[in-house]
């Protein structure tokens, strides 16, 4: 079967709260990484400030992080909002959609590899889109235009369906961090040059293969952190 | 802040093999998560890995009932052999269900087909899923048997082909009240069989064998055990539940 699985639990806090209790967010993920070569995550994911938030991801990428397929279905405030399937080439992206608001939609756009991904607003995916940076050249700013979003919306409460956005990330260089689910050697990455008014955002992911989200600090007018509680790793 | 307005299931069933020369040792695992919502709409996620028999296969689904248990939308996700064998969404209307869906020995498939005169259950495969069809019977009946018009993602018993739209039928009968032990606990069930004496589910290994399961009897249906005999002698055990 699979040659690894990894499973984690990130909680989101408001500024100040950091007890288990007082979280306002949570994803429950697990990543397989298969002999073809293809990782999958899925995720689920509850957003608990009002307008509530329920989404379900499952995506996959290739060994190289490009993206392969995706499926994200969203319920906002207790409501189906919609659901999409995505499909990728190396030169076209693909997505079927039905959605409350938009109704039957189906979207592709030409892409080439070396993408920033796409993004699926469950947090590890996020951690996925630091692949997509260089780190053969150190740290500093690497520009990506028209990058593929489930959503523009900042909880990702749109939707389903391709958006853009051409934020872009910076490298800060390697940093180690304790968090609840323990002290992992880390790269520190920020989303700049962001549209659609997203607050300033920093993001920490392991520094090996995996790329897994570690912790995340918000901006804006509601700021907050996301920690990972939890961690497991498995290797055939 | 706001409360999530709905409750949450969660489980896990154990698959093991009845077959002599593998007796009662695990052949797969299910983990599946419901949210039932304040609207009546549930849907179910489900993890799913069959060891047993080769080629192994890993399946994801997301399927989505309103409140009257109609399939409203389904993610289905196939890895088989460890290697991607295709990803579909099936989104369900009036009178229609469409596919989309990519596979390597599928290429790129859209399909919409129409559905005169309705139909019972749209079956995922996931064991779980199985359970929860149950509740198509109206058990105030009592014992009693009937044929269902089912659609499917996969004609294959095991559910191992790329999604693709697929139809058909099998019976369902209530057999009655059982309260049943498994390592998750105790159980007030129902007891139902499916069963295929019309060939109406022939996959490549003919009529889908007899399949006893017993649920609990209550409107979650949750799976509780269960076994299909034939060539699959395969026994599936609730092994862990929370809601």
């Amino acid at each position: 079967m699979a040659e690894t699985i990894l499973t984690g639990k990130i909680l989101s806090f408001c500024q100040g709260a950091t007890a288990i209790a007082d979280h306002v967010g949570e994803e429950d993920w697990e990543i397989v990484l298969h002999s073809d070569g293809l990782r999958t995550l899925r995720a689920r994911c509850w957003l608990r400030q009002s307008p509530p938030v329920l989404r379900d991801i499952v995506q996959s990428v290739d060994d190289e992080f490009h993206p392969h397929d995706a499926y994200a279905r969203i319920v906002v405030d207790g409501r189906y909002r919609g659901s999409a399937w995505y499909r990728f080439s190396d030169t076209l992206a693909e997505c079927e959609a039905d959605t409350v608001g938009e109704g039957r939609v189906r979207q592709s756009f030409p892409i080439r590899r070396g993408i920033r991904g796409f993004g699926t607003h469950s947090l590890q995916s996020d951690g996925w889109l630091a692949a997509g940076y260089d780190l053969s050249k150190g740290v500093g700013v690497q520009r990506f235009y028209n990058n593929l979003m489930t959503s523009t919306n900042h909880r990702g409460a749109t939707g389903p369906m391709f958006m853009t956005t051409n934020s872009s990330l910076e490298y800060h260089g390697r940093e180690s961090l304790d968090v609840p689910a323990g002290r992992f050697d880390c790269h520190h990455f920020s989303f700049v040059g962001t549209s659609h008014g997203y607050p300033p955002y920093h993001m920490w992911v392991t520094a090996d293969r995996h790329y897994v989200f570690v912790r995340a600090t918000l901006g804006g007018d509601d700021p907050q952190q996301f920690d990972l509680v939890e961690f497991n790793q498995t290797d055939a | 802040m706001a409360q999530q307005q709905h409750r949450t299931i969660t489980g896990r069933i154990r698959y093991t093999s009845k077959k002599p020369e593998i007796l009662d040792q695990e052949r797969g695992r299910e983990t599946f998560v419901y949210t039932r919502h304040s609207d009546g709409k549930l849907t179910l996620r489900a993890h799913c890995e069959i060891d047993e028999p080769n080629p192994t296969v890993m399946r994801d689904i997301v399927h989505s009932l309103d409140a009257n248990d109609r399939a409203t939308d389904c993610f289905v996700r196939l890895t088989v052999g460890d290697e991607f064998m295709g990803a579909g969404l099936f989104v369900m209307g009036d009178g229609f269900i469409e596919c989309e869906s990519y596979g390597p020995s599928i290429g790129r498939v859209s399909q919409r087909t129409n559905i005169e005169g309705g139909y019972d259950i749209f079956g995922t495969h996931p064991i779980q899923a199985d359970a929860y069809s149950t509740r198509v019977m109206d058990v105030s009946k009592g014992p009693h048997k009937r044929k269902l018009r089912c659609f499917l993602p996969s004609g294959d018993h095991r559910g191992a082909t790329p999604p693709l739209l697929a139809e058909g039928h099998i019976s369902l009968e209530y057999l009655g009240e059982e309260t049943v032990t498994v390592t998750a606990g105790e159980f007030k069930c129902r007891k139902f069989r499916f069963s295929d004496e019309d060939a109406g589910f022939v996959s490549k290994d003919g009529a889908h064998p007899t399949y006893d399961v017993w649920v609990t009897a209550d409107e979650d249906a949750i799976f509780v055990q269960g076994g299909v005999g034939g060539y699959m002698q395969t026994w599936y055990e609730l092994v862990e539940l929370q809601r």
